[in-house]
């Protein structure tokens, strides 16, 4: 027999703990000469109290234990292992010269994984054991697992709550958007009309007989007034319109549309984020065309802009790039900002659903998995392409027809 | 036991080295020098239980070691006391304890 082949190696058995109790000295010694030859730790004891005494500071990963003894029995030893919480799951094996077909069943009711006879096959020892301190480690491995799975589904839940909320929020927008319109509009023609009034009574207001700060007050800041207010309902308006266009509910039929009316759109929309944001456009003189589901594309552009902007938020001068250039037939759309970029451990897990590194409540992970199927339904791609910063590349095919018949 | 004899065990346990195989026998000799002692104490006493166990005993580590000469001996005071109940008689146990007496001597000389 060659010596290397009985000694398979397990990996990382200096992890692995063998506790063995035998109250004969000799064949412990035999047993622990095998195992420490094999990687493992061993712990050798002869008597089974003083074992189970020790046993809360060994952390083992396998007992080995002697069926006949003088003080408690490997049995009642075996039980006891198996009701105490901490070592309860730790494989229990016998090695034992009792053979009767009683003794093992007794042994596996006693929680016992498996069952050796003497005189030992040091072979066949080292096989069992290797077996289940491997059982084992999967076994621990796939609990953790679980553990991780559980909650998991516990932050998906909270998420998926998050999202449903942010739906809601979606579909009281449009009712909202609608709501707001009527009032809007009504005060939008109002100040129009009473511009008009202002105009013709500001001249006889101003020839009145009275000379006083007051008249001269209204009439210096009646225009800025008026005007104000005209701003100020455009914005409104403005406001509304974009809710309106971002909460509708994309009819799903791709149109011709250009790549940047879509691009000013979204940095419209997305304004107020980016007040304090460089915006630097590198946007073709010509335009350019896409078959599009423009209200989707629109979509994938907002969750980069969003994201970078985010991204951009403890940084010094922030500062958001979009280019728009056509490459061999397609057109690149590239979206960068000077932020920290993503963290290489995160790069390859970006685009899964639910991942996320904000905050509870900033974001649930879906922006950019759903931005990648929706450019994919369109035969386009999006990645990720810097080492540094943020920097998004999508690629869109161009609608040459359109571009000639335009 | 021929040098022959000794290889095959040597390589049935494992391949271990002939200093750490004698090592183990020495220690199984003492013990089983105690075993015996403790063997002839329990015959006095006509405590046939512990008889049973010990000669168990003695045959697990004897087999262990692929001593079988020691090991069968053990095993026949085991089944003596076994059958002591039919046959009443303890000359077997006697004769076996005896026998063990005599073969651990053997081993011992060749050691």
């Amino acid at each position: 027999m060659n010596r290397d082949s009985i000694y398979t190696p397990l990996e990382n058995t200096l992890d692995q703990h063998v506790v063995i109790l035998d109250d004969d000295p000799v064949i412990l010694k035999f047993i622990v000469h095998h195992l420490d030859a094999a990687g493992y730790r061993c712990s050798a004891y002869e008597n089974g109290c003083q074992m189970l005494e020790a046993v809360q500071e060994l952390h083992p990963t396998l007992f080995l234990l002697d069926m006949m003894m003088d003080d408690l029995t490997g049995i009642e030893i075996c039980r006891q292992i198996k009701t105490h919480e901490p070592i309860k799951d730790i494989p229990v094996i016998f090695i034992t010269s009792v053979t009767g077909t009683h003794d093992k069943l007794n042994a596996f009711d006693a929680g016992a994984v498996d069952y050796i006879t003497k005189p030992l096959n040091v072979s066949e020892l080292l096989a069992r054991v290797n077996a289940h301190v491997k059982l084992y480690a999967t076994q621990q491995a796939l609990d953790q697992y679980v553990h991780h799975l559980e909650k998991l589904a516990q932050q998906r839940a909270e998420q998926l709550i998050h999202a449903d909320r942010l739906a809601t929020i979606g579909t009281i927008s449009t009712g909202l958007a609608h709501e707001v319109t009527n009032p809007a509009t009504f005060i939008s023609g109002n100040i129009q009309t009473f511009k008009k009034f202002w105009d013709v009574v500001e001249p006889f207001f101003s020839q009145a007989d009275t000379d006083d700060t007051t008249k001269q007050f209204i009439l210096r800041e009646m225009p800025m007034l008026i005007c104000g207010m005209q701003d100020g309902i455009a914005r409104i308006m403005g406001i509304v319109d974009n809710l309106k266009h971002f909460a509708a509910r994309s009819s799903g039929k791709q149109t011709v549309c250009a790549v940047g009316d879509c691009i000013e759109h979204v940095l419209s929309f997305c304004a107020k984020l980016l007040k304090q944001i460089e915006v630097k456009k590198r946007i073709p003189a010509g335009p350019l065309y896409i078959v599009a589901d423009q209200l989707k594309i629109e979509q994938v552009l907002t969750t980069l802009i969003v994201n970078a902007a985010q991204a951009m938020e403890h940084v010094d001068n922030p500062k958001l790039t979009v280019s728009v250039s056509s490459v061999e037939g397609r057109c690149r759309i590239i979206i960068a900002d000077n932020g920290p970029g993503v963290a290489p451990e995160h790069r390859g897990h970006i685009f899964e659903p639910f991942f996320t590194t904000k905050p509870l409540g900033k974001g649930i992970g879906l922006g950019l998995s759903i931005a990648r199927s929706i450019v994919n339904e369109h035969d386009g791609s999006l990645r990720l392409c810097s080492a540094t910063g943020g920097c998004f590349e999508l690629v869109l095919p161009i609608h040459r027809v359109r571009e000639e018949t335009v | 036991m021929d040098q022959e004899e000794k290889q095959r065990i040597l390589l049935e346990l494992g391949n271990i080295s002939e200093s750490f195989y004698d090592e183990l026998l020495c220690e199984m000799i003492a013990r089983i020098d105690a075993k015996i002692l403790q063997l002839e104490t329990c015959l006095k006493n006509d405590d046939y239980e512990a008889i049973s166990a010990i000669a168990h005993y003695i045959k697990g580590a004897a087999s262990n070691l692929r001593i079988i000469s020691c090991a069968d001996i053990a095993h026949e005071i085991e089944v003596a006391v076994s059958r002591l109940s039919k046959s009443g008689s303890t000359v077997r146990i006697r004769r076996a304890i005896q026998s063990l007496k005599t073969e651990i001597e053997l081993i011992r000389g060749a050691y």
